[in-house]
């Protein structure tokens, strides 16, 4: 599947480069690119290790039971199937609590773990369950309650009040994250998983 | 005060976490570490996916098609009242991170933080993300060769919150 991808964004990448000019940032950029992908996964080993092992640690501690007695109100909501396929479920409501703390450090990491169970359970292999495409959607949708970096930005543009697009950057966040979860239930009735029978 | 909350959360977890190995009857360590292996394996396994996505979407910004596309399209955007000059930063940012960064950047320091301009790019770029990216990472990650409904879906929830932060921004008077 990444090859395809892959394909598509060089092919597109190569076009638009011949039309706009552009052709030796281009070349900097496939070296910019590959550099970029060492320190993110250096920087993901690190994190990812901490979320796992601390998670682990949890489930041994059995403290698990606390937290999804907190988070089940809103799995039952958005992930339907979680309540027969047990796996997963932490990983999936840390992601997201994750990503709305603003800390998507960690919210990759719990999300690549909650995949992984997910597919573990995955009938079919190859595609998608709808909790699975549910997660990475949320997920790449996601607003945070505190934009730190956005915010940053804007103080370091000179804006006399960095935070003024904050109470419309919780509505239209609110509002596209209903939007997309609401979507989410619609598309998973419209284009069922394989025919097999479920709600 | 929210400031303060948040970014006591992450330390006041490492620190329950830290507790309970000290003071658990339970080998916990043996589970840490073994939660600690879990993490190389996983990391290790997205880092050929990692690798082409950061590749394709790095030349993708460099290579001039947002600023391409833009032009064919603003007179469309113009529409539904949202600045023409932010369109090379809606149509990369399902994309890259970086780049819809400093595309940001750029509008910021052309227009202001604060104009229509910069106002509506941050409301967007707040609470849009790199949805092209998260889903190619995430589901090759676990090998899937189909993504189904995955990528309309999010390009239609992008498209939406492209329209609400014109209409809010207009709406709060920023």
């Amino acid at each position: 599947m990444v090859g395809r991808i892959f394909a598509f964004l060089v092919s597109l990448s190569f076009l638009s480069s011949l039309f706009t000019g552009q052709t030796e940032a281009l070349q900097g950029a496939i070296f910019s690119g590959a550099a970029r992908a060492v320190t993110v996964s250096l920087a993901l080993l690190g994190m990812q290790c901490l979320c796992t092992g601390l998670l682990s640690l949890l489930r041994g501690a059995g403290a698990i039971g606390f937290l999804r007695r907190l988070l089940s109100p809103f799995l039952r909501l958005c992930f339907p199937n979680t309540q027969k396929n047990r796996e997963g479920r932490e990983e999936i409501c840390l992601s997201i609590s994750a990503n709305l703390l603003g800390v998507s450090n960690a919210a990759t990491p719990f999300a690549l773990s909650a995949m992984q169970k997910m597919q573990e359970q995955n009938p079919h292999k190859e595609a998608p369950t709808d909790d699975m495409i549910t997660l990475a959607v949320l997920n790449s949708n996601a607003f945070s309650l505190l934009p730190t970096t956005l915010l940053a930005l804007r103080a370091a543009a000179g804006s006399p009040s960095p935070s003024r697009v904050l109470p419309a950057i919780l509505t239209v966040g609110l509002l596209t994250t209903l939007f997309c979860a609401l979507l989410c239930r619609l598309f998973a009735k419209l284009f069922p998983y394989r025919g097999d029978k479920k709600g | 005060m929210i400031e303060l909350l948040s970014s006591l959360v992450l330390p006041l977890c490492l620190l329950c976490c830290a507790l309970l190995l000290c003071f658990s009857k339970k080998p916990l360590g043996e589970d840490l570490e073994r939660g600690i292996r879990e993490g190389e394996r996983i990391t290790l396994s997205i880092f050929p996916s990692l690798l082409l996505l950061s590749v394709g979407t790095s030349m993708l910004s460099s290579s001039g098609f947002p600023t391409l596309l833009a032009s064919f399209l603003s007179p469309l955007v113009g529409i539904f009242g949202i600045p023409e000059d932010a369109l090379p930063l809606i149509l990369l940012r399902p994309f890259s991170g970086s780049g819809s960064t400093a595309l940001l950047e750029g509008l910021f320091s052309r227009y202001g933080a604060d104009s229509k301009t910069g106002t509506f790019a941050s409301v967007f770029a707040g609470t849009s993300d790199t949805f092209f990216y998260v889903i190619s990472l995430y589901f090759s990650s676990v090998g899937l060769k189909k993504s189904r409904y995955a990528l309309p879906l999010a390009a239609l929830t992008m498209l939406l919150c492209m329209l609400l932060s014109s209409a809010v921004c207009r709406l709060f008077g920023l």
